[in-house]
């Protein structure tokens, strides 16, 4: 009978355990969080989930007989080794609990020795043996680091304890007592040993370079050679350098952040005096650091004003991760081991980035008590395992969170091993499966292009680049086939531009002594009679002499409401194909954005109300110009926009950034150009001196930003009639129908 | 009395002789070597147009740095030393005999002592390490953090080449115009004064610029040229040719690396003659703007 009970559980355990493997394919359904990565326009756009909430680790189970499960509260650092531990720092309990990455306990270090630790690192000493744990620890806790009990409250140490892995934990059991008051024996709990001992420690560093500030140290990082970098809670120079030799040898500060000095800053210093300098910015302290197998030292600070939030420090602490994406409140931080970067905000957020700095995955949130998984309180720190799962820690709801990477994150890394090492053919091909999944996954295709571009195939390193828009390597493979384009044709070229010439030449002399094309200029000049035509034509000598051009305009009839038609439709036209349909380098839209109808009404009403408000200002101001004459001698002035715009468009087609230059200078010799042609029209046509134009355009200017001003006010009083018109009738029919 | 045909010929022969042997035959000489391969040593055999064909499709530096370079270079440092000249040769044109002297001499200066002034001044003013003047004074300010390597770093060489370029363009132009300037007749200016002429700058530009249009055309003939000859700029800034990255590297210092370094003398002679096409194309540009049009 026992036997069949104990069957009959088994199988139920059995369908149970069965049942909850199955159920994962519920959790994937639907993700509390969205996952973000940034596109070759920097903006952030969705993507398919990086990474998907795998356990919550909310205590940690005790297999030890004798010891109970244990919780840990206000946890604020974690740290986990290659060889599949964790170390979590846990603050309020003072103590850092040695686990494996399932949760279960191994040991527990620190007891005693702590009072509120708040950092932690982890380095195995192959040569010893031993597992060295350096803790920070904001405060004193033992009396022989120092006998003022006000000095153990004020600074903190670093403690150092190592322990041999793998050393089972003794339990030494107790005498029972005799209280004599209760006349009872009463059994004692067993001592536990966990077998740890303190190493040494480190207190403030006695150099006078360290300067006067206290030393709290908050987080901790150490490197393969023994140097521990220590932020220390409020320093501003910068994290503090030991090196282990000589029982800590203070080596200076380390990877300051920079102060931004802003322009109101500056005019203020420049005014007072030398002594009052004490409004001079300090810089923002890290709030986590970590160090790589290789040395590199990753910072992250959680200011707002900070330009480099998350930094990656070679050993002369120069910053070598130049990302564009600095989130704000950083708390954590942890390399990969793809030199991939995770940093983690305490409002939630989760960050990957390339070696590179490039934004691969932004996901996670701020969880509003819903205690859902993937959402958290507030992050305090964050590591990654040899499988590339991430653990999270939130230090309000006390748990740590194991996110899994997706089969597409795990193509991602694999891409990027194999793009780092310089292996570019075979990166092509999780590139492929990730294009394949994922088309506007710029960072791939931004790759793809590279492995392209290395394999020397710039057809389709410029069809990636152009995806990822990538303007640099799109300009170099452009070149490159420019280049190759160029050698085979250009004898070609030369020759047919050669011919044309000559053909020109001869053309022209034919026609001197003959009059071959007089038929041509006898018809031009009829097409001339025609007064629009004539009215149009008139554009090209108004840019060259703008003077003769305005009086034409105000004497001889150049002026009609046609021309202007036409003009404006030009001038609409050109902008509108050189604005969405230019070359890729010198774009400025982002592709599929199309605002026509707004430009062709920008362009109609700029220019009307430019002129009108010219006209208004010159009328009293004693100008001679009529609205017509004004707007006419406006469309006018833009002719150099009507020959040279379409150059630059064509050219815009052709150009690498190395040529850039000759489009900038194009477009800066034309807008010159129109200024001054839009200056003399306003001169000549209202018959000005220079200093009365000078004084005219500026009374325009101030009074067209009037009259914005004004159109403006009107609109939000015009809203607010119509919205009050329309919850009066909402409120009349809901009465009505009530 | 009766002059036989010959006579100018004579008259003219120094200048003929002098401008054939240090002008013509040089350049004869250098379109020439320019078809060929030579190395200075052995004779030079005849390539063909191999070195044109190589210069615009094979050598990639000359098209993605030195040309770019050139005509950046060229483009603000003529036209801009041009109008510097111009503003600074009227209104010196404005003081009397003795400080007009001076301040001639002060401004002419730059362009004869181009290379002692280089090292002695510019290359303090922009020295890359905390104690250069510029780097001093930003630092100072807060502005920067750490010295900055004017001039061996790529991105700042070429605007200091502009910036002692244009220091230096008051060179023979600037003297033309301020001759120029100080020639016109007074009687214009009288007139132009009874015609209703307000101001300086409308004498300017009413009497001034027309009555001066051939040294207005030679001043610019010149700032052309000597912004594209101006070679010594970027190499002695930085020290090295080629300059680094080929940050400032123009087709002078290009054809000095092929022709004095390489010596690929061929292939720099046909680098002289595209630089040669360049100026005369650009010199043809100014004197459509500024000739006369009858």
């Amino acid at each position: 009978m026992k036997k069949l009970l104990k069957r009959v559980a088994l199988v139920l355990c059995m369908i149970i355990i069965a049942l909850s493997v199955s159920e994962p394919f519920e959790t994937y359904a639907k993700l509390p969080y969205l996952t973000y990565t940034q596109n070759g326009y920097g903006q952030y756009v969705e993507t398919q989930a990086a990474y998907t909430p795998h356990t919550t680790i909310s205590k940690i189970t005790s297999e030890i007989e004798g010891i109970d499960d244990m919780r840990f509260e206000e946890p604020s650092d974690i740290k986990i080794t290659d060889d599949g531990y964790m170390y979590i720092c846990d603050k309020k309990n003072a103590r850092i609990i040695v686990a494996t990455t399932d949760g279960k306990l191994d040991r527990v270090i620190g007891e005693e020795w702590l009072e509120e630790p708040t950092g932690v690192f982890v380095i195995d000493n192959e040569d010893d043996g031993y597992t060295y744990v350096y803790v920070a620890d904001n405060k004193m806790a033992r009396e022989e680091m120092n006998s003022d009990r006000k000095e153990r409250k004020r600074n903190g140490a670093v403690v150092v304890f190592k322990y041999k892995k793998g050393t089972p934990v003794e339990l030494i059991p107790q005498d029972p007592i005799y209280y004599e008051a209760t006349g009872v024996w009463e059994e004692q709990p067993p001592i536990i040993d966990y077998k740890w001992e303190v190493d040494r420690y480190y207190l403030k560093p006695e150099s006078p370079l360290y300067g006067a500030g206290r030393f709290n140290p908050m987080k901790i990082a150490v490197d393969q050679s023994g140097i521990m970098y220590i932020i220390s809670e409020g320093n501003t120079n910068g994290i503090v350098q030991i090196s282990p030799e000589e029982g800590g040898t203070f080596l200076g500060y380390f990877g300051a952040n920079e102060i931004t000095v802003s322009l109101g800053y500056m005019i203020t210093e420049f005014f007072m005096s030398d002594d009052s300098t004490a409004i001079r910015g300090v810089a923002d302290t890290p709030s986590n650091v970590n160090v790589d197998e290789d040395g590199l030292v990753y910072t992250i600070t959680a200011s707002e004003g900070t330009l480099q939030s998350v930094k990656k420090l070679n050993k002369s602490g120069a910053n070598m991760l130049k990302t564009e994406v600095n989130p704000t409140f950083g708390v954590g931080i942890a390399p990969g081991r793809y030199n991939n970067v995770y940093a983690v905000t305490s409002t939630g957020y989760i960050y990957e980035y390339t070696s590179e700095g490039t934004l691969l995955f932004r996901f996670g949130g701020k969880d509003d008590q819903a205690f859902r998984v993937g959402l958290f309180a507030n992050i305090s720190a964050v590591d990654v395992d040899n499988n590339d799962y991430l653990y999270v820690m939130d230090s309000i709801n006390n748990e740590i969170q194991v996110f899994k990477p997706t089969e597409f994150t795990q193509l991602v890394h694999e891409s990027l091993v194999l793009y780092q090492n310089g292996r570019y053919s075979d990166s092509k091909k999780p590139l492929e499966q990730l294009i394949l999944m994922n088309s506007l996954f710029d960072y791939a295709n931004e790759a793809m292009g590279h492995a392209y571009f290395q394999e020397e195939n710039y057809e389709q390193a410029l069809y990636y680049y152009r995806l990822a828009k990538e303007k640099q390597g799109y300009s170099d493979s452009f070149w490159e086939l420019r280049n190759d384009w160029l050698t085979s044709n250009l004898i070609y070229l030369i020759v047919i531009i050669v011919i044309f010439w000559l053909i020109f030449k001869v053309l022209g002399k034919i026609d001197k002594k003959t009059g071959l094309f007089n038929v041509y200029r006898r018809m031009w000049k009829k097409l001339k009679k025609n007064k629009l035509i004539s009215q149009i034509a008139y554009c090209k000598t108004y840019a060259t002499h703008p003077i003769d051009g305005a009086y034409a305009v105000k004497r001889e009839g150049m002026v009609s409401y046609g021309a202007i038609t036409f003009l404006m439709i030009l001038f609409m036209v050109i902008m509108i194909v050189n604005k969405y349909f230019s070359g890729f380098l010198v774009k400025n839209m982002r592709d599929g954005v199309y605002y026509i109808p707004t430009d062709i009404l920008t362009v109609v009403f700029g220019f009307v109300f430019a002129s009108a408000v010219t006209y208004l200002i010159c009328t009293i101001s004693d100008g001679e110009g009529r609205f017509k004459e004004i707007l006419m001698g406006y469309l006018y002035s833009f002719t150099p926009y009507f020959i040279i715009q379409p150059i630059i468009y064509l050219g815009g087609m052709i150009v690498t950034t190395n040529e850039m230059f000759l489009i900038q200078f194009a477009n800066i010799i034309m807008f010159v150009w129109i200024a001054i042609l839009l200056f003399l029209t306003i001169k000549e046509i209202n018959n000005y001196t220079v200093k009365e134009t000078f004084k005219v355009i500026g009374i325009t200017i101030f009074a067209a930003v009037v009259f914005v001003a004004i159109a403006f006010i009107l609109y939000i009083l015009a809203a607010q009639v119509i919205n009050f018109v329309k919850s009066i009738y909402g409120e009349v029919v809901y009465r009505l129908e009530k | 009395m009766k002059t036989s045909k010959t006579t100018p010929y004579i008259f003219l022969l120094p200048y003929i002789v002098l401008f054939s042997v240090f002008i013509i035959v040089p350049i004869a000489i250098a379109i020439g070597l320019s078809f060929t391969d030579f190395n200075t040593i052995q004779s030079p055999n005849f390539v063909g147009f191999m070195n044109y064909i190589n210069l615009f499709t094979q050598d990639s530096i000359f098209m993605q740095f030195v040309l770019p370079n050139t005509i950046t270079f060229s483009l603000i440092v003529g036209p801009g030393g041009y109008c510097l000249s111009f503003l600074l040769a009227w209104s010196i044109a404005q003081f009397t005999k003795a400080p007009r002297t001076v301040l001639a001499l002060i401004f002419y200066s730059p362009s004869l002592t181009m290379g002692t002034a280089m090292n002695i001044l510019w290359r303090i003013i922009f020295s890359g390490d905390s104690y250069g003047y510029v780097n001093a004074v930003l630092l100072d300010m807060g502005l920067i953090n750490e010295p900055i390597l004017w001039l061996t770093s790529s991105s700042t060489l070429l605007i200091i080449m502009i910036i002692v370029g244009l220091w230096s363009s008051m060179g023979i132009g600037f003297l033309a115009i301020l001759a120029g300037i100080m020639n016109a007749d007074d009687e214009l200016y009288e007139a132009g004064a009874i015609d209703g002429i307000k101001n300086r700058f409308q004498e300017m530009i009413y009497i001034t610029i027309p009555t001066m249009k051939p040294q207005m055309l030679f001043a610019a003939v010149m700032a052309i040229v000597n912004a594209f000859n101006n070679g010594a700029i970027g190499v002695t800034l930085s020290g090295s040719n080629p300059t680094p990255g080929y940050a400032g590297q123009l087709i002078v210092n290009h054809i000095d690396d092929y022709g004095f370094i390489r010596f690929e003398m061929g292939y720099a002679a046909a680098v002289s003659v595209a630089l040669l096409l360049i100026i005369t194309v650009f010199s043809k540009v100014a004197t459509k703007l500024f000739g006369e049009k009858e």
